[in-house]
């Protein structure tokens, strides 16, 4: 099949260069892009990366939102951006979590995988880890700590309870933006 | 006028064929720069683009979202070698320049002036005002208006001050930027000046197409001239491979997929081996990072990111910028987790991120790995080493003197210092390379520009040495590194290697219609 002629033969999507509007700042914006599905993950991977998350998330915080829909969403969340990585990247951190999870294990603490130990005591066994002598395990601790507190931090209900409002503050400067293109001035109250 | 046309993996069927009269692979600042030139000069564009369009209505401030969006591998791409590191790199139409903080430094004289002298006068002061200017006009370059600054940035600029330091304003890319702090996950006011929103939109109206959600894999070369490219769509649901695509191109093809991702592509082919140099030369101005906790409310996520930088030991390759994130990416650089993390975050709005960045004196090298990934290598070197940890003692300093109560530092060993006597530590000699924790957002280098076969990659309008019709236009290009942003740099030359292209297209379709005329002209 050869298409030459313009416009070619393929259908014509809309024409986004010609819309510069702010959006609704909303997840998930409607323009025609899909976030990926979740990485499909082996049972026991998928326990390895429950165990870690439930170890890595807060607890005991009164306001920090643990939720089982909280920890479902971060399990879910980093299932997704697997999909974004690099095949290596991708299987060397699904290592890490199987790694991590077993930490109760190989630093002869229990005999259980993280999962498997209330949420305190996991928390301590990483921490083990996260302060070890060999670098290779300090890094790994590091990359499973960074792949479920981004994912976590990034949350809205986390947000509130920071005090964090980007979406409100955005709409603001949005709102200055259009009042400045239209010749409007700003003010020392316009500072943010 | 709506323009050119947008095509998506949807659009294409497996083992279809696109022609135009030249392929743009990337929509950077290199490639939207050279692709808009090209259209607007008449030229039958095509850009490939591996990441999606999304226009300034669909950005948010949602971390975990907009980086599998926009960056390329969800920003969890690596350098290795002694202090493996991430860098960034936009995978999106704009490409890094929707995730970057829209800085445009022009490079120091010094640097031009070894470009005039090394590689030749048409890369020195005079030889590329013209395109500087033309890049600045394009892409808006100008200050910060006072009603965009942060508290933040007021920190770094007091504390300037009373240390007696040279704090200079930057230069961005903007329309009336209100500092809405969200550059690293895409403008959502449309202020900052990425390809996204100035060349692209250009291209578009002039009539190129955009073959987006299409990586491409190998260059098409026939009787030893480059004439298109075999590309794969990407399911954006599984984001593997799919319908195979192949682009003709009559007058050329551009890659400006970055300092990694070109090489990538061109070692395939071996292009460039007289030299040795594809792949090679490759510098990444690393930078480390400090986040100061202040008694103090700052809310620095609430202004423009990076309204200066304090350039008082730029001499020594070592600059300072502000450069707050989102609490996802903050997260990651507090050393706790658990309670730990929590009640860290809970300073959340008395946080202040800062950064060193250096000059590196060292290069590394992209390598084509095994099932065809990417494979950069770099290694800090001791020298840059101690700058980087010298830059970490001033800029610590800089915040005790404004009253921060803590700092987290990017040190194995040393990630909480309360008071500038603790910061001395970090020059005692017992910080090791693999101890520092870096990032780059500046690749640079691979495919260098130059008059000489046997040194360079690609010759001084961008064209492979052995490979004709093969252009590079992008951050690869640089015979040196440029210790500042390169952003303006990247258009600057892309625009250069752009005219020429333009020129020739437009001349060889002239000889054209003169040999096709009803009448053969003959001498």
């Amino acid at each position: 099949m050869t298409i030459d002629a313009r416009p070619n033969s393929a259908p014509e999507a809309a024409a986004p260069w010609l819309d510069a509007r702010p959006g609704s700042l909303a997840r998930h914006p409607a323009d025609g892009w899909q976030l990926a599905d979740p990485v499909p993950l082996g049972r026991w991977t998928l326990a390895a990366l429950r165990g870690v998350t439930d170890a890595l998330l807060p607890h005991g915080e009164a306001q920090a939102p643990t939720d089982a829909a909280t920890r479902d969403e971060v399990v879910l969340g980093i299932r997704r951006t697997l999909r974004y990585m690099a095949p290596h990247s991708r299987i060397g951190l699904c290592l890490l979590f199987v790694l991590i999870d077993l930490a109760p294990w190989w630093t002869l603490r229990a005999p259980r995988r993280l999962g498997g130990l209330p949420p305190e005591r996991a928390a301590a066994i990483v921490d083990v880890v996260a302060h070890a002598p060999l670098g290779v395990l300090r890094t790994a601790v590091t990359a499973v700590r960074a792949a479920v507190l981004t994912t976590y931090f990034d949350m809205p209900a986390v947000h509130r309870e920071l005090d964090y409002d980007p979406v409100g503050f955005m709409r603001e400067r949005i709102a200055l933006r259009e009042r400045l293109l239209a010749g409007g001035g700003a003010g020392p109250e316009d500072a943010p | 006028m709506s323009g050119g046309t947008l095509l998506r993996a949807a659009d294409y069927g497996s083992g279809a064929t696109y022609d135009c009269d030249v392929v743009v692979i990337g929509t950077g600042a290199g490639g939207a720069a050279a692709g808009a030139t090209l259209a607007e000069a008449g030229v039958d564009v095509l850009f490939v683009e591996e990441g999606s369009w999304h226009p300034t209505s669909s950005m948010n401030p949602y971390l975990a979202e907009s980086m599998p969006r926009l960056w390329r591998e969800a920003g969890t791409t690596m350098i290795y070698g002694r202090s493996t590191f991430l860098y960034a790199e936009g995978r999106c139409v704009g490409g890094s320049t929707v995730i970057n903080g829209g800085m445009t430094y022009r490079p120091p004289e010094e640097v031009l002036a070894t470009w005039a002298e090394r590689v030749s006068p048409e890369l020195g002061t005079e030889g590329l005002e013209a395109y500087f200017l033309r890049a600045e006009a394009d892409l808006s370059a100008r200050p910060q208006a006072s009603y965009s600054v942060g508290r933040d940035n007021r920190l770094m600029s007091d504390g300037a001050a009373r240390l007696g330091w040279h704090h200079q304003k930057n230069h961005r890319n903007h329309d009336h930027c209100v500092g809405a702090n969200n550059c690293v996950l895409g403008c959502p006011t449309g202020a900052k000046q990425s390809t996204l929103v100035s060349y692209m939109p250009r291209a578009m109206r002039a009539g190129a197409r955009a073959a987006t959600e299409l990586r491409a894999e190998a260059l098409r070369i026939e009787s030893g001239r480059c004439v298109g490219v075999d590309a794969r769509a990407i399911d954006p649901r599984t984001m593997r491979p799919g319908a195979r695509v192949q682009v003709r191109a009559r007058h050329g093809v551009v890659v400006a997929a970055g300092a990694i991702q070109t090489p990538l592509l061109l070692l395939r082919h071996r292009v460039g081996r007289r030299s040795g140099q594809l792949g090679r030369n490759f510098v990444t101005h690393p930078n480390a990072k400090i986040l100061a906790v202040y008694p103090h409310e700052v809310r620095a996520w609430r202004g423009v990111s990076q309204w200066g930088q304090v350039r008082e030991f730029l001499h020594d390759g070592i600059v300072f910028a502000e450069n707050m994130a989102p609490p996802g990416a903050v997260a990651a650089a507090v050393p706790a987790h658990a309670r730990a993390a929590w009640q860290a975050m809970q300073a959340y709005n008395r946080m202040v991120l800062t950064g060193v960045l250096v000059e590196d004196s060292g290069a590394g090298r992209v390598f084509r790995g095994p099932f065809g990934m990417a494979l950069p290598t770099y290694s800090i070197r001791p020298a840059d080493l101690a700058r980087f940890l010298r830059g970490l003692r001033y800029l610590g300093e800089l915040h005790f003197e404004m009253g921060a109560e803590k700092l987290y530092l990017p040190i194995e060993g040393m990630h909480e210092v309360h008071s500038p006597d603790e910061l001395r530590r970090l020059e005692s000699g017992r910080v090791r390379i693999a101890d520092i924790e870096l990032f780059t957002p500046h690749l640079m280098g691979t495919a260098r520009m130059g008059p000489q076969a046997r040194h360079d990659v690609v010759d001084l309008h961008g064209q492979a040495f052995d490979l004709p019709g093969l252009f590079v236009a992008d951050a690869s290009l640089f015979p040196t590194p440029i210790g500042v942003n390169p952003q303006i740099t990247i258009s600057a030359l892309a625009l250069r290697v752009a005219d020429r292209l333009a020129e020739n297209v437009l001349h060889a379709r002239a000889d054209a219609r003169i040999v096709r005329g009803p009448h053969v002209v003959r001498d």
